[in-house]
C-alpha cells in the first residue's frame, strides 16, 4: 500500500466524516420538526397594524371567514369546560376557526415550562395576577390593548379588574368570568333569620346555632391546593377588619404576618373552626365542594357555610339532597366588620391572556370579552360575567351575586392568588397547620414571615 | 390584519401573516440548492445533480402546496438543508476533484447516493407528515388525531430508515480506510448516535443542573453553595429529608421482607401461580391511581357519621374511634409508605421467587435428609444463597424510596409533614426557584449514585455467578 493511496483514503475519510458530523448536528437541531400547535409561530408581519374591530361584536370575529385554528389552555373541566365550548361555538361557526381547547389542573406548571421553552398555546387562562405579572415582565404576553377595543373594554369592566390585568401600563390579562367571595350560604328552612347585615349578629347566630349541630361548615381539602378555602376566610377578615390598605400591603409582601392585623384574622377564622361541624378534623378531611352538605341533612349539621359564588352553579345542585336555589339555599354577603371599611368585598376571576399574536387568536379574544359571549356562559348558571353589560342572570342567586359585585364599594382580588407562588403555597399549608393546631399560631406566623422575606425577592 | 392585505391575498386560504416570509425562505433555499445541484451535474454526476435539483424544487413546491398547514415548523428543515449545502461544498472542494481526476466518467459514489437518500428522507419526512396529516384530516374531519396517527406512522417507519441509512453509510465510508483504522473507528461510529443521545439527554442536563444549582433564582448571578445552604437549613427540606429516611428504612424494609416471606411461602404451595398473581396485580396500577384508591381506603368521617373509608369502617365496627390517616402526624407517613409497599411487594416477590427457584433442590433435600428443620433450611441454606438477589432487590427499592414523588404529591402534596425530597424539588420548580430546585436535584442525585453503583456491581456479580 503506497503512501499516496492511504493519504487519499485518509482524505476521503475526513471528508465523509465531516459530512456525517454536519448531518448529525443538523438532525440534533431537528427534534422539533413537528412542534405542537402554536409552537414557535411568532409573527412579525403584523406589527403596527391594529385591528379596528371590536366595535361590531354582534357577529363573532366581525363576521370574517378566517379558517385555521387557535389553541387555548385553561383550568376548566367538566361543566365549566362545556360552558366554555358553548361560549366559543358561535365564534367557530361564524369564522370557521377551530378552537382547540385543552383543560389542565396543572396550568401553572404547563405555562411556566412553556414560557421557558417557547411552546405555548395562543390563548390561555392564567393562574393568577401574580404569575401573570412575572410572565408579562418576561415579555411572554401580548399587549391586549392592540387586540381588543381598549376603550370599550374599560367602559364595560370594573376598574379593579382592568387594573389587575395591567402590568407596566400594558393590558395583558382580561377577565371573562368572575366570582364573588365571602358569601355566607344558608338553608332558609333552617336559618329563618334571613340576611344579616352585622357581623356581630352572624357570630351570635353561629354561636347559638339553633336547630343545627354547629355554627359553620368548613372543608379545606382540595387535592394539591388543599387549604385555599381557609385563605379565603382569612382574606375576608383582613379586608373587613383592617381595610384595603393593610390588605394591599399584605399581599405585596410589605405587611408582616406576625402583625396584630393578620393575627386577628387568623384568630377570627380559628373561632369559626372551633364552632364548626365535625371540628377541625372534619375541616381538614372534607373536600371544599362537599363541605356544605350538612346544611341540608336532617338533622342539619351547620347553620352557615362560607364560600364563593360558584357553589350555586357547580356544587349545591349536585348534592344528593338536590337543593333548589332560593328555596333550599340562599346567601348574604359577609357583613362589614369595621365600619371604616364599609362594603368591602373580595373576589376572583378567570384571567385570560394571549401568548401568540395570530389573527385567529385576536378574533377569539375579541369575541371572549364581548357581552354576547359572556352571556352564554352566564346563562348556564353559577357564573358572573366580568362585563357589566351582562345583566340578565338565569336565577335569583346568580343575579344577587352579580348585584353584590356591582354594589361593592371596595373590591379586592383574592390575596393569595396575588402572592408569589411560594407565599401562596405556604399560606395554604399554614391554614391547614393552624386548623389542626390552633395553639401553634405563633410559630406558624413566624414561619410565614420567613417565607415572605424570601419569596418576594424576584 | 389591514383590509389591504386581506384583499391582496386569496380570500379562502385563511392566511397566516408569517407564511409569506417562510415561503420566501424556502425560495432562497431553492436558489442556493439549485446551483449546487447544477454544479454537480456539470461535473458529470448526472444522477446526483438531478436528485439535488428535484429535491429542492419538490421542497419548494411542497412548501407552497401545504402552506395552509403552518403548524409544522420548517426552520429545522432549513438547518438540515443548509448543512447539506455546506457538506456538498466541502465534498466538492476536497473529495470530488480527486475522484474526477481519477475517472471523470465514474458514476456517483455510493456513499453520496445514500447520503442523499438519508437527507431526502429527512427533508421529505415533515412534508410527508403534512401530507398525511391533510389526508387524515380529510378522512377524520377537523381533528388532531389524524396528524398524530400520521406522526406515529412516520416515527415507526422513518426512524429505523434513517438509522439504517446511517449504518450503511458508515460502512461505505469505512471501506476507504485501512483495516487497522477500520477496527479502531468502527465502534465509535456505530456508537455515535447513541452517544449523541446520551450526551443530549443525560450528560448535558446533569451538567446543566449542577451548574444551575450554583446560580441564583434568575440564573445570572453566581451564588456558590447558597442554594445548598438553604437546603440544609430550611425546616421544610429537613422534614423532607427525615421523611426520606423513613421511606428508606420502612418502604425498603417492609417491601423486601414481605416480598421474601411471600416468595418463600408460596414456593411451597400448590396454588403458587395464582397467589403470586394476586400479590403482583397492584404492580400494574400507576402510583397516582393507587393513591386515589388508597385515599378512599383512608377516608375519615366524623365519629357519629357513616364511615365511608374502608379502614375506618373496620375500626369503628370493632368499636374504635375513626382515625384520619392522612393528617395525623404520627401515622400519615406510614400510611403513605403502605401504599407504596402495596404496589411494590409484588415486584420484590417476583425477583426473589426467581432467586429461590434457581437454588438447587438437591441442596435442600440433602439438608432435610441430614435432619435440618425447615427454619434451618431457610436460615442456613436458602438465605445465604439468596443474598446477592436480596441485595439487588434492596438497592432497587432504596432508589425508589429516594425518588418517591407521585404518592406524596397525589395524597397530601407534602402537607402535614409528609414532604419528601423529590416533591420539594418539584415545589421549588413551581415557585420559579430554579436554583434551589436544581440544588435539591443534585442532592437527590448524590444520594442515589452510590446506591446505584452498588446495585449495578451487585447485579453484575450475580450475573457472573449464573
Amino acid at each position: 500500500m503506497n503512501v499516496s493511496k492511504s493519504l487519499r483514503r485518509f482524505w476521503r475519510f475526513v471528508a465523509l466524516t465531516s459530512v456525517l458530523v454536519l448531518v448529525v448536528a443538523a438532525c440534533g437541531g431537528d427534534g422539533g420538526t413537528t412542534t405542537t400547535a402554536g409552537g414557535v409561530t411568532t409573527t412579525s408581519g403584523q406589527s403596527g397594524t391594529t385591528e379596528p374591530g371590536g366595535t361590531d361584536t354582534t357577529a363573532p370575529g366581525g363576521g370574517e371567514e378566517l379558517g385555521g385554528e387557535v389553541t387555548v389552555y385553561g383550568t376548566w373541566g367538566g361543566a365549566e369546560e362545556e360552558a366554555f365550548r358553548a361560549m366559543v361555538a358561535p365564534f367557530e361557526e361564524a369564522t370557521g376557526v377551530e378552537v382547540q381547547y385543552t383543560g389542565t389542573r396543572d396550568i401553572n406548571t404547563v405555562l411556566s415550562a412553556g414560557v421557558q421553552s417557547g411552546i405555548l398555546p395562543d390563548l390561555a387562562g392564567l393562574p393568577g395576577p401574580g404569575q401573570m405579572a412575572e410572565w408579562a415582565q418576561l415579555g411572554a404576553l401580548v399587549d391586549l390593548s392592540t387586540v381588543i377595543d381598549y376603550d370599550t373594554y374599560v367602559e364595560q369592566t370594573s376598574p379593579g379588574f382592568v387594573e389587575l390585568g395591567t402590568v407596566d401600563g400594558q393590558l395583558v390579562g382580561v377577565f371573562i368570568k368572575a366570582a364573588v367571595k365571602g358569601l355566607i350560604w344558608y338553608n332558609p328552612n333552617v336559618w329563618t333569620g334571613g340576611d344579616l347585615d352585622s357581623w356581630d349578629d352572624v357570630v351570635a347566630a353561629a354561636t347559638a346555632h339553633e336547630g343545627a349541630e354547629a355554627g359553620w361548615c368548613i372543608g379545606l381539602e382540595s387535592g394539591a391546593a388543599s387549604g385555599w378555602p381557609g385563605t379565603d376566610w382569612i382574606e375576608d377578615f383582613v379586608i373587613r377588619q383592617s381595610g384595603p390598605e393593610v390588605y394591599d400591603a399584605w399581599y405585596q409582601g410589605q405587611h408582616p404576618w406576625t402583625s396584630p392585623e393578620i393575627r386577628a384574622a387568623f384568630e377570627a377564622y380559628g373561632e369559626a373552626v372551633a364552632n364548626s361541624y365535625g371540628g377541625s378534623q372534619y375541616a381538614i378531611a372534607t373536600n371544599f365542594g362537599d363541605a356544605g352538605q350538612p346544611l341540608f341533612t336532617d338533622p342539619p349539621g351547620c347553620l352557615f357555610h362560607h364560600q364563593a359564588s360558584f357553589m350555586a352553579g357547580e356544587f349545591f345542585p349536585n348534592y344528593p339532597q338536590s337543593p333548589q336555589p332560593g328555596e333550599d339555599f340562599d346567601f348574604f354577603v359577609m357583613p362589614t366588620i369595621n365600619p371604616d371599611f364599609q362594603g368591602a368585598l373580595t373576589g376572583a376571576g378567570d384571567l385570560f391572556g394571549m401568548f401568540n399574536d395570530t389573527p385567529q387568536a385576536r378574533a377569539l379574544m375579541q369575541w371572549l370579552v364581548s357581552p354576547e359571549a359572556q352571556q352564554i356562559w352566564v346563562d348556564r348558571g353559577g357564573a358572573i360575567s366580568g362585563n357589566n353589560q351582562v345583566t340578565e342572570y338565569p336565577d335569583p342567586i346568580s343575579q344577587k351575586s352579580a348585584e353584590a359585585l356591582a354594589r361593592a364599594e371596595v373590591f379586592r382580588f383574592d390575596a393569595s392568588d396575588l402572592m408569589p407562588e411560594a407565599m401562596n403555597a405556604a399560606f395554604w399549608q399554614a391554614v391547614l397547620d393552624y386548623t389542626q393546631n390552633p395553639g401553634q399560631l405563633d410559630s406558624i406566623l413566624a414561619n410565614l414571615d420567613q417565607v415572605q422575606a424570601d419569596a418576594y425577592g424576584g | 390584519m389591514t383590509e389591504q392585505t386581506m384583499e391582496a391575498m386569496p380570500p379562502d386560504t385563511g392566511d397566516q401573516p408569517d407564511r409569506e416570509e417562510r415561503s420566501v425562505g424556502t425560495a432562497y433555499l431553492a436558489m442556493i440548492g439549485f446551483p449546487v445541484g447544477a454544479h454537480r451535474w456539470y461535473l458529470g454526476h448526472t444522477t446526483a445533480g438531478i436528485l439535488y435539483v428535484v429535491t429542492f424544487v419538490l421542497l419548494a413546491l411542497a412548501r407552497f402546496a401545504f402552506r395552509e398547514r403552518v403548524e409544522a415548523d420548517f426552520a429545522p428543515i432549513w438547518t438540515v438543508a443548509v448543512a447539506l449545502v455546506v457538506a456538498q461544498l466541502i465534498l466538492d472542494a476536497i473529495a470530488i476533484p480527486r475522484w474526477v481526476r481519477r475517472d471523470p466518467e465514474a458514476p456517483l459514489p455510493a456513499p453520496l447516493l445514500i447520503l442523499l437518500a438519508v437527507l431526502a428522507t429527512i427533508f421529505v419526512l415533515p412534508l410527508l407528515l403534512d401530507a398525511l396529516g391533510a389526508v387524515f384530516t380529510a378522512v377524520f374531519g377537523r381533528d388532531r388525531v389524524g396528524r398524530q396517527v400520521a406522526m406515529m406512522v412516520i416515527a415507526i417507519l422513518g426512524v429505523p430508515l434513517v438509522l439504517w441509512g446511517y449504518v450503511v453509510m458508515v460502512e461505505h465510508m469505512l471501506r476507504h480506510l485501512t483495516e487497522v483504522w477500520q477496527r479502531r473507528v468502527r465502534p465509535w461510529l456505530w456508537l455515535a448516535p447513541g452517544l449523541f443521545f446520551l450526551y443530549t439527554f443525560l450528560v448535558y442536563p446533569t451538567y446543566g443542573t449542577i451548574r444551575r444549582s450554583l446560580y441564583d433564582r434568575a440564573g445570572d448571578t453566581f451564588v456558590g453553595l447558597e442554594n445548598y445552604e438553604w437546603f440544609f437549613n430550611s425546616p421544610n427540606t429537613l422534614i423532607a429529608l427525615r421523611n426520606n429516611v423513613l421511606w428508606l428504612v420502612f418502604f425498603t424494609g417492609i417491601s423486601v421482607v414481605v416480598g421474601l416471606i411471600v416468595a418463600t411461602l408460596f414456593d411451597r404451595v400448590r396454588y403458587e401461580n395464582f397467589a403470586k398473581t394476586v400479590v403482583f396485580v397492584p404492580m400494574a396500577i400507576s402510583f397516582v391511581a393507587a393513591s386515589v384508591v388508597w385515599r378512599f381506603m383512608y377516608v375519615w368521617n366524623p365519629p357519629n357519621a357513616n364511615q365511608t373509608g374502608t379502614l375506618n369502617a373496620i375500626i369503628v365496627a370493632l368499636g374504635g374511634e375513626p382515625v384520619d390517616f392522612i393528617s395525623t402526624r404520627s401515622i400519615n407517613n406510614f400510611a403513605l409508605i403502605m401504599v407504596a409497599c402495596w404496589v411494590w411487594v409484588g415486584f420484590c416477590m417476583v425477583i426473589l421467587s426467581a432467586g429461590i427457584k434457581s437454588i438447587d433442590r438437591e441442596l435442600l433435600e440433602a439438608a432435610r435428609v441430614d435432619g435440618a428443620t425447615e427454619w434451618q433450611v431457610f436460615r442456613r441454606i436458602q438465605l445465604p444463597l439468596l443474598a446477592p438477589t436480596i441485595a439487588v432487590v434492596t438497592t432497587t427499592m432504596l432508589i425508589f424510596a429516594l425518588k418517591t414523588f407521585d404518592i406524596v404529591y397525589a395524597m397530601t402534596n407534602g402537607n402535614y409533614d409528609t414532604n419528601v425530597i423529590a416533591l420539594e424539588m418539584w415545589s421549588q420548580f413551581s415557585f420559579n426557584q430554579y436554583g434551589r430546585a436544581s440544588a435539591v436535584a443534585v442532592v437527590l442525585l448524590a444520594a442515589i449514585v452510590p446506591v446505584m453503583a452498588y446495585n449495578i456491581r451487585q447485579f453484575r456479580r450475580q450475573e457472573e455467578v449464573r
